[in-house]
């Protein structure tokens, strides 16, 4: 199995303070898998999202992408991988059907092909009643399956998920889970982040707990749970590995 | 040219979906042009049918005065007021009521004003006759005084400049005619000949003439004057409803995605270019039709728009580019909609005071003249009076129009830098 994304010696720090975000980091993803980036509020998950999205620029250290070195090749990167952020990236006055055609377009999907894709997505998440209205009209749930979609339309090679199912109902949790393991059936790495613990143990196939921008524990999601010769919960794991620092961040 | 064809799709949505934005977006500037326009029509049109009350004094019995009054009635501008309810004014009641501000203007003329014309007169006639005739017999005093004689005039402190500078010249110019008068006449009384002809007969006429590049005589009119102030006024005031887009889309979800996807800062820019430099020429050309079509229906003016649409159609399209490169500028460094917004309107509304929308440039002081000259608005308001009053063509617009280009290239580069560096990984 061949390396999705590999992070070396990864460093952050935010202008004008000594707090190190991203701290030496080291994380390597093959292809295919699905990993659950968890970690308390502050702990840099959505710092390190940020860097392997391209969106922010590490201080020190490098992360290749699909071969592509992030510091590099950022536009090929771009074009490879699939972004869903956890604020709804959605124009609310387009319609469900406009916002996706416009992404669609801006990763280069063409027509017909777009407008199949699109089609078939909004069935997929059940909304394709709603598909001509307006997203200031749509639920948070359908908002939620709308914005993954709008990440998933260039068949990307890697997905980055921050916080997919958060405030989302059952059925969109599920409707959205489905679909993210179809994606990954067809090969695509998934890269998410989320509080939602036993959500990240029945999905991913490999886990990363992080904390003080440093990787405390991190291996196939199976292998993480056997600790001191029995399975336990990853809450019990995640609280091991962060509950004595969580309230700091409450 | 896919991806930006998509862009520019969505902006338009994006504008069509915000309805009452929209509307304001194309009705105000034509609210505003009809509005300017008919209000500054009616007042130049009244301004010849106005008198202004002019209280009047006179303190002096003889005959210059009376010749002094009778010419100020004859002006149209003016109507001499010399008793209120029945009663003469006077020299304090008069100054009282400009006082309260009842009355605008009082001329008090002095006593003795006319024989003290007359004498001068005669002092600096006789003084010229001894000297061009040595052994002529000179009746009468030569040696010349430095007297001078007061004609008061006071004015309410409210009453515009414009105004005073009228009164005062009509009145200086009516009392030196009057002087030159007495001279001759007197002058005719000591030759004992007839010099009518030479206070009949003017030497001096004047005649306006429009001067135009292509030598064409243009009368120009309000519309024409109007037009292009307020034209440029509304294609700049894009800026804040642009500014304001790019602010809030910063501000949503959105801004993140489109940071993430293959595509340019530059594309995504020149999709809102292209969107709202078509609003931009849809406001001219409905400002354009009100005031061909619309304005002659309801009492104004026609603009005459034959052989010039081409080149208004250039200059608006560079002002609107000049406009449409400001307000990226202002959106890209602009946080929040509050910094943006006041921003925008101010910097607006600055931008045409200094180039010249409200104020002609030439009655400025030197140095706001030098800062006219680096305004886009000025740019584009001299490419606009070359096309509609001098029938400039395109190559006599090109300096402005460059300009224009630049102006926008500039602010353009800027934000996209800027753009490039706050994403730079």
């Amino acid at each position: 199995m061949t390396n999705s994304v590999e992070i070396k010696n990864l460093s952050l720090k935010y202008s004008g303070t000594d707090f190190k975000a991203i701290d030496n980091l080291n994380l390597t993803i093959r292809k295919g898998e699905v990993l659950g980036l968890l970690g308390p509020n502050g702990a840099g998950k959505t710092s390190l999202i940020s860097i392997l999205t391209g969106l922010i620029k590490p201080n020190e250290g490098k992360v290749i992408i699909e071969g592509l070195e992030t510091s590099k090749n950022i536009e090929g990167i771009r074009k490879l991988i699939g972004v869903v952020p956890q604020e709804y990236a959605l124009y609310p006055k387009l319609t469900a059907k406009e916002n996706l055609m416009f992404f669609g377009s801006m990763y280069g999907v063409r027509n017909p092909v777009l407008k199949q894709r699109v089609e078939e997505g909004i069935e997929q998440m059940g909304l394709s009643k709603f598909s001509n209205k307006r997203m200031d009209t749509f639920s948070g749930g359908m908002k939620r399956r709308i914005n993954l979609l709008a990440g998933v339309l260039h068949r990307p090679q890697v997905i980055f998920l921050d916080e997919p199912t958060v405030g989302v109902d059952v059925q969109s949790k599920r409707v959205i889970i489905e679909y993210l393991n179809q994606l990954n059936g067809v090969g695509t790495t998934i890269i998410y982040s989320s509080h939602l613990l036993h959500e990240a143990q029945t999905f991913c196939s490999r886990v990363a707990i992080i904390d003080h921008g440093v990787i405390q524990i991190e291996g196939p999601t199976q292998e993480v749970l056997i600790s001191e010769g029995r399975v336990k919960s990853l809450e019990e794991i995640f609280l091991e590995n962060t509950g004595k620092k969580a309230k700091e961040y409450v | 040219m896919y991806k930006i064809f998509h862009a520019v799709l969505k902006e338009l949505r994006l504008l069509r979906r915000d309805l009452l934005g929209f509307a304001i977006i194309f009705l105000m500037p034509v609210v505003l042009i009809i509005t300017i326009t008919f209000i500054q029509n009616s007042v130049e049109n009244n301004s010849a049918r106005i008198q202004l009350p002019v209280l009047l004094v006179n303190l002096d019995e003889g005959d210059l005065s009376k010749k002094v009054i009778e010419n100020l009635e004859t002006n149209n501008n003016i109507k001499i007021i010399s008793e209120i309810d029945g009663e003469a004014i006077t020299e304090n009641s008069g100054r009282g009521l400009i006082a309260k501000g009842t009355q605008k203007v009082l001329i008090i003329i002095p006593p003795e004003f006319s024989d003290f014309i007359q004498n001068q007169t005669d002092i600096h006639v006789n003084r010229l006759m001894s000297t061009v005739v040595p052994d002529m017999e000179v009746e009468g005093d030569t040696e010349s005084n430095t007297l001078t004689k007061e004609v008061q005039i006071h004015f309410d402190p409210a009453i515009s400049s414009s105004i005073k500078s009228n009164i005062k010249g009509a009145i200086e110019s009516m009392i030196s005619e009057l002087e030159s008068k007495a001279i001759y006449e007197t002058f005719e009384r000591e030759l004992d000949a007839d010099l009518s002809f030479l206070t009949e007969q003017k030497l001096v006429v004047f005649k306006e003439y429009s001067v135009s590049v292509n030598e064409i005589d243009i009368a120009p009119t309000a519309v024409q004057h109007n037009l292009p102030a307020w034209t440029l006024f509304a294609i700049f005031f894009i800026v804040i409803p642009l500014s304001i887009n790019i602010v809030k889309e910063k501000n949503q979800g959105t801004y993140v995605r489109l940071k993430t996807l293959p595509v340019s800062s530059f594309h995504l820019m020149l999709s809102k270019i292209i969107v709202y430099l078509l609003v931009c020429m849809i406001q001219f050309y409905l400002m354009l039709m009100v005031s061909v079509f619309l304005f002659p229906i309801i009492g104004l003016p026609a603009l005459d728009v034959e052989g010039k649409l081409i080149g208004l159609t250039v200059v608006a399209l560079f002002s609107g580019l000049a406009a449409i490169g400001f307000g990226v500028l202002i959106g890209t460094f602009a946080k929040t909609h509050e910094q943006a917004a006041p921003f925008g309107a101010t910097s607006v509304v600055i931008l045409a005071a200094i180039g010249g929308l409200w104020f002609p440039v030439f009655a400025m002081p030197e140095t706001m003249q030098m800062i006219a000259k680096v305004s886009p608005m000025n740019w584009a308001l001299e490419g606009f009076y070359d096309v509609l009053l001098r029938s400039a063509g395109l190559i006599s617009l090109a300096p402005n129009l460059l300009l224009l280009l630049t102006f926008f290239i500039i602010n353009i580069t800027i934000a996209v830098a800027y753009e490039k560096k706050i994403n730079q990984l």
